[in-house]
């Protein structure tokens, strides 16, 4: 039943597939240092890291079907050899970064390796298990801090902290870098995903048997997974460890090894936006709760409600939500509402400075509001009907469908044939106008009635522009979909 | 071997108490196939409304009703409400959907009780057996003992002639089949968790009472005690018992040599790993043995 939700083949080449990742760690590696504190610069920086742990057990679970708990155990490890090497031999930050996540790949691959004979439930335990041991033994042996023997640890005496790469000695810097490694690790991960690793490893999910007829090597194909996973859950151990100069000894509790693997289901496990979903939740929920005065053991309850909820639903996370909702973007019109509001905004904008019943920025300010109101409400109660599951979400979407068309054949027996939506969209701009006046009223200082004014005009105007240029926009819009197709039949 | 008895004592008392949650999770696995994570969690909160309830001056035998009650209910109501709309899922996911029931009860507790160290006291704490006038075993230590065995016992009865155990079992051989024959799925997977519920509220306030009384501690001891049940391979119960007790005893005697005894509380996991390593030794991945685990 929920086969579907698991894309066996990645659509789309690889090229395509990882440019928007790129696209968007670069828009927050440019912006992220601008917006954010220090604090939170730095939190962001360690959702980065946990945001390319996440990805790993994103891979294992999403791609390959197995459940890896000891994936931020891994990044223990990693961090503690960036560590070791770093105050042991001086090596430059990147070489121990890059060695240490190769190590973190033999542990992996070691964990990994009795998982050529099981998979399921018993793969799951045995990583606990892996993950509650490391807990147990780094507690004891500490992290390394610039100390004597083989364990680099200090007794007695000031703690050595290692220094940022030369690259990124700034809290702002820091998080580009970070930012640069993880684009780089999802990239490799998307890259491979798509291509023949990829398929083999779906192929493999599916069935063994099929994978060996098939001319896998089912052997080798296993342990790449796991090497790959425990190489960039290594490295986001080593970013971590730069981030502050040294480990807590205390900081990969096993507790945490679960709470990644379940918030990667939270976020969405087959698509890469959920593995930075993870990251947030992960570190910047907490952080965000103890900002605004809640007691951070509440976000504990959140991340089990949600949880429970993405299990119950689908298991396709927060991802599948959004992807949803932008194929729901996709086919309804909204970014051709969106062009046509914005004309009406600045018609309306002249119109009234013209006219002295207020400014052109205030005029065009608020229907811009009222436009993000118009796209943001129904996308929304979208979002939050899901929340309640599939079932609900198509028995209210059925509803709706109902009465939009009675209210059509209603119309169409009084005479007029416009949109059949007509009715449900003045209803949604009427509340809208009250809405957003209402908000201009008591934030700007706008007088409630030009506010209304402003806003309903507008959807008059919106209304007659439509009504009047149907028959001309037809032909344009098929014109158009014949040119961009819709991304329904290659979205799965 | 005067020296070695105490810790010995001390092993076994402790390891019954992990036999008794091994055999909690080992039922509910066979009637129900969950890999039940919230038994920890039911079993800090069983433990925390007792303590709370004898911290507000009412009777100690009130306060252990009420909090292995409550670890019941919401056992119950789990396994009744939400678990149902699982059934069709892979082990794993139930699995992890137990999880986050567990978060949602820890987080919950944690934020009401938070981290203040207290401690449950029970009656039998202050009297013990007593050999050459030194105290070899508490009084809670040999309840605990006495418990485990009496519980296992009545487990492995109630599988075996009861009708209802025959129906878990049923269930724990095939779901699809045991519905077509009539047996009452739901209904059977419901008692499973109820009993769960009984073992992790009795489980937990001993751990409350032995190791530390703070409910995420409580519930990460889950782990241990799914040690050993993996060492049982989930299904038996005598192995679950003799799991229990080994990890109990090996745990206490790392504390007799000085050079790991620092490590001695990653022995169920070092345990765990051992077991599913020799338990796998031979092509297991797609036999009959290991099939429900898939």
């Amino acid at each position: 039943m929920y086969k579907k939700d698991k894309p066996d083949v990645v659509p789309g080449t690889p090229i395509q597939r990882v440019i928007p990742i790129w696209v968007t760690l670069g828009v927050i590696g440019l912006l992220g240092p601008l917006l954010f504190s220090s604090y939170w610069l730095n939190t962001m920086t360690s959702v980065a890291c946990l945001s390319l742990a996440a990805s790993t057990v994103a891979l294992l679970y999403g791609q390959f079907g197995m459940v890896s708990l000891a994936q931020f155990a891994l990044s223990g490890v990693g961090g503690w050899f960036c560590l070791r090497l770093i105050h042991g031999w001086g090596m430059p930050f990147e070489a121990a970064l890059v060695l240490g996540g190769l190590i973190a790949a033999l542990f992996g691959l070691a964990v990994g390796l009795p998982a050529m004979r099981m998979r399921g439930l018993y793969l799951a335990l045995l990583t606990l298990m892996v993950a509650a041991a490391f807990q147990v033994v780094v507690n004891v042996i500490g992290f390394p801090d610039g100390g004597t023997g083989w364990a680099g640890k200090v007794i007695n005496g000031q703690r050595a902290l290692i220094e940022r790469p030369w690259l990124a000695t700034t809290d702002a810097s820091y998080f580009r870098y970070t930012l640069v490694w993880l684009a780089a690790g999802m990239g490799w991960i998307e890259w491979l995903r798509c291509t023949k690793s990829g398929r083999s490893w779906a192929l493999i999910r599916k069935s063994e048997a099929a994978a060996i007829a098939g001319g896998v090597s089912v052997l080798r194909y296993k342990a790449w997974a796991f090497a790959v996973g425990g190489f960039l859950a290594g490295l986001a151990g080593g970013l971590i460890a730069g981030l502050n100069g040294q480990l807590d000894n205390t900081g990969f509790p096993v507790s945490q090894s679960i709470l990644l693997f379940a918030l990667v289901v939270v976020g969405g496990a087959y698509n890469w936006v959920g593995s930075l979903f993870a990251g947030l939740l992960i570190r910047a929920l907490p952080a965000l709760l103890n900002d605004h005065g809640v007691d951070g053991n509440l976000s504990n309850v959140f991340f089990g409600f949600a949880l429970l909820v993405s299990l119950i639903q689908g298991r396709k996370g927060l991802a599948g939500q959004l992807a949803d909702f932008y194929k729901y973007v996709r086919t309804s019109r909204i970014v051709e509402g969106s062009v046509t509001w914005g004309a009406i905004a600045i018609v309306l904008g002249l119109i009234f400075e013209a006219l002295g019943w207020g400014s052109f920025a205030g005029t065009f300010f608020i229907a811009l509001i009222a436009i993000l109101f118009r796209m943001v409400i129904p996308g929304v109660c979208w979002l939050l009907l899901g929340f309640f599951g599939k079932r609900f979400q198509d028995g209210v979407e059925d509803g709706e469908a109902w009465l939009s068309l009675r209210l059509a054949r209603g119309m169409q027996a009084m005479g007029w044939v416009p949109d059949h939506r007509l009715l449900k969209r003045t209803l949604n701009w009427l509340f809208i106008g009250c809405f957003v006046g209402w908000i201009a009223w008591g934030v700007f200082d706008v007088p409630f009635e030009i506010a209304l004014a402003i806003i309903w005009l507008a959807m008059a105007l919106k209304v007659g522009f439509e009504i009047l240029a149907y028959p001309y926009v037809l032909p344009l819009r098929k014109r158009l979909d014949e040119r961009f197709p819709k991304p329904l039949a290659s979205y799965r | 071997m005067n020296s070695l008895l105490p810790f010995l004592v001390v092993g076994i008392s402790v390891g019954s108490v992990y036999a008794l949650s091994g055999v909690g999770l080992v039922v509910l696995y066979r009637a129900s196939g969950v890999v039940n994570f919230a038994y920890g969690a039911l079993g800090g909160l069983a433990a925390m409304v007792c303590w709370q309830l004898i911290d507000l001056e009412y009777a100690d035998w009130l306060g252990w009703v009420v909090g292995i009650g409550v670890a019941t209910l919401l056992s119950w109501g789990y396994g009744r409400f939400i678990a149902p709309s699982l059934t069709h899922q892979d082990r794993i996911v139930r699995a992890m959907a137990t999880l986050g029931f567990a978060l949602m009860i820890m987080g919950m507790a944690q934020w009401y009780w938070g981290d203040d160290p207290r401690r449950l006291v029970l009656p039998t704490d202050s009297g013990g057996l007593e050999v050459d006038g030194r105290r070899l075993i508490s009084y809670t230590r040999l309840l605990a003992l006495v418990l485990a065995a009496g519980m296992t016992a009545s487990m492995l009865w109630l599988l075996a002639k009861t009708p209802l155990g025959l129906r878990m079992r049923a269930l724990q051989s095939n779901r699809v089949l045991s519905g077509l024959l009539g047996v009452r799925v739901k209904n059977v997977d419901t008692w499973a968790w109820v009993i769960a519920g009984v073992f992790a509220g009795v489980t937990g306030l001993f751990m409350g009472n032995m190791v530390r009384l703070n409910p995420t501690v409580l519930t990460f001891l889950v782990i241990p005690a799914m040690a050993a049940a993996v060492v049982g391979r989930l299904v038996s119960l005598p192995l679950t018992v003799f799991g229990g007790l080994l990890i109990g005893v090996i745990e206490s005697m790392t504390a007799l040599i000085p050079e790991i005894s620092r490590y001695g509380s990653s022995s169920a996991f070092v345990v765990a790993i051992l077991a599913i390593l020799w338990q796998q030794r031979s092509g297991i991945g797609l036999s009959r043995d290991n099939s429900h685990l898939e």
